[in-house]
Order: C-alpha cells, then structure tokens, then sequence
C-alpha cells in the first residue's frame, strides 16, 4: 500500500492557480501559481513552471521560475535552469552554475529560524523585483 | 607540455578599458587612464580594512582572514573561507566556504555556498552576463575578455 507521508501533490502543466496554497508533504508545480504558498514540506518547481508567490517551505528546489519572496526553513536549491526574483531566506542554500537568483539573501540556521518566527516580515518587505541599483562597480 | 599564453587580456577596473599584459605581469599601469593596476591573485590571511580590495585575478580570503571594505572587485573569481563584509563585485565564481560570513551585496556569474556558511543579508544578483543583459542587471567585471580571448584564439598578437 502507498505511504500517504510520501505522496506528492502534482499540479499540471496546463494549470493556472491564484490564492493561496498549503500542504504538509510534497507539491510539485509544473503549471502557473499566483498568490501565497506555505508549506511544512518540500515544494518544488518543475522546469518551465511560474511561480509568482510569497513561499514559506521546508525544503524548496527550483527548476523553473520564481518570483517573490521565498522563505526555506530546510533548505533551498536553485538548479542550472532556475531563474529567481524575490527575497530569499534559508538555512542552507545550494545555487548550481547556471541558477540566476536577483534579491536580498540571507542564510544560515539563525536566520531561517528567525524567518520562521515572524514570516509576515518577508510579505512586507520588498516586491519580488527589487531594483538592480545596489551593486555596480565603482 | 602546454604553452604559455603569449599575453592575458585584463580588463582595467578603474576606465573599464582592455589591455593586453604578459602573463607573467603583476601590476601594470593602465595605458589608457595611467592608475596602477593589480593582475595578481590577492590571498588575505588575517584582518584588513580598506576602501577598496580590487584585482583582475583572484581573490582568497582564508579561515583567519577577514575583509571589510566598500567594494571588493575581483575578475576571475573570489573564494571567501574567512568572513568578508563588503559590496562584492566578481567576473568570475564566487565560493563562500563552510564556515565563512558573508554581508554585503554580490554581483557574480555563479555561486558556491556550503553547508554552514552564514549569508548576513546583502542584494545578490547571480547571473551570467548574457542572462544579465537580458534581465538589465549590472555589469560584471572582466567578462568581455572572456569574450574577446575567445575571438582572438589562434590569432598572432
């Protein structure tokens, strides 16, 4: 019989989501999502999927699109063909050659704990596309 | 056994302009705006403040080594171990090892971060320069020399 701990949430490629999500185990996102997700597991993003929402997630992998603010109280992982516009916060953060990431990041285990307690503090601050004008060289 | 590259082409940080150097060059003053240029790899092993840490080469900073400084510009890539605290700019990857703390901004191609490293905050911006261009980021250093050493290959100075 199926573990009903290991099953995955599976939405569609050809689906298009606005409002708010959360699960406890695994969703996968091929299709389009708008709005807020808050999960206690693992979220990934497949490649060629669009995610434009405010994550708060256990483990999250990107493959595909996200933009908005993200907060990984596990782990975050951006593959090569991961694109990401958003805050970030995490314990730990993998970005594999390749991944584009444009946002404020903050990781280490203090900060994704800090993150968890006060969450609402990620929706507040900064739009997913924050303006490229901090870093330019002198 | 492998020849040596007759010449490197750097990129100057102060005027942006390429110049071609021999391999085995240091320092060097750019022709163009005439301010000193370093082409070596800087290696950090203890505490330095500063205005600014550029380099055409690599920068290391080691375990025991930490930087604070306004910008902190290397072209070929920059592997923190220690800590740094400085608006980073890098033409090439950047490695933040286990144990090593990093705050401040980041402009580089790719990123390396290893379990346990300690991100502070900073605008990260992690692009390669053609995905850059495209998403209008900031320049990175030194990449039109990759393109330019690509070009010229084979060719005689």
């Amino acid at each position: 019989m199926a573990d009903p701990t290991n099953q995955t949430t599976v939405i569609g490629p050809d689906t298009r989501i606005k409002g708010e999500m959360s699960f406890d185990n695994t969703a996968q996102l091929l299709g389009t999502f708008e709005g807020k997700i808050s999960a206690k597991g693992e979220l990934k993003v497949a490649k060629g999927a669009t995610c434009a929402a405010e994550v708060e997630a256990g483990k999250v992998t990107i493959d595909g699109t996200v933009n908005g603010n993200m907060v990984g109280r596990d782990r975050v992982q951006l593959s090569s063909s991961a694109q990401m516009r958003g805050d970030l916060v995490a314990a730990k953060l993998v970005v594999e050659e390749g991944a584009v990431f444009v946002g404020h990041c903050t990781v280490g285990p203090d900060a994704a704990k800090h993150a968890g307690n006060k969450s609402g503090s990620m929706t507040e601050s900064k739009s997913g596309a924050p303006s490229p004008t901090t870093v330019r060289p002198g | 056994m492998g020849k040596q590259a007759r010449y490197r082409q750097v990129q100057c940080y102060h005027c942006r302009s390429q110049v071609e150097v021999s391999p085995r060059a240091m320092t060097m003053t750019c022709p163009r705006c005439h301010k000193r240029l370093q082409l070596e790899d800087v290696v950090v092993k203890a505490a330095q403040g500063l205005t600014k840490l550029q380099t055409c080469g690599r920068i290391l900073i080691e375990k025991k080594g930490s930087v604070r400084a306004d910008l902190v510009e290397a072209h070929e890539g920059i592997e923190v171990l220690g800590a740094i605290r400085a608006k980073v700019v890098s033409g090439g990857p950047v490695l933040i090892g286990e144990k090593a703390k990093w705050h401040g901004d980041c402009r580089a191609p790719s990123v390396r971060i290893g379990d346990g490293a300690k991100i502070e905050g900073g605008y990260f911006e992690i692009a390669s320069f053609e995905q850059g261009q495209a998403m209008g980021l900031s320049e990175l250093p030194g990449v039109y020399l990759t393109e330019d050493r690509t070009d010229t290959t084979g060719e005689d100075p």
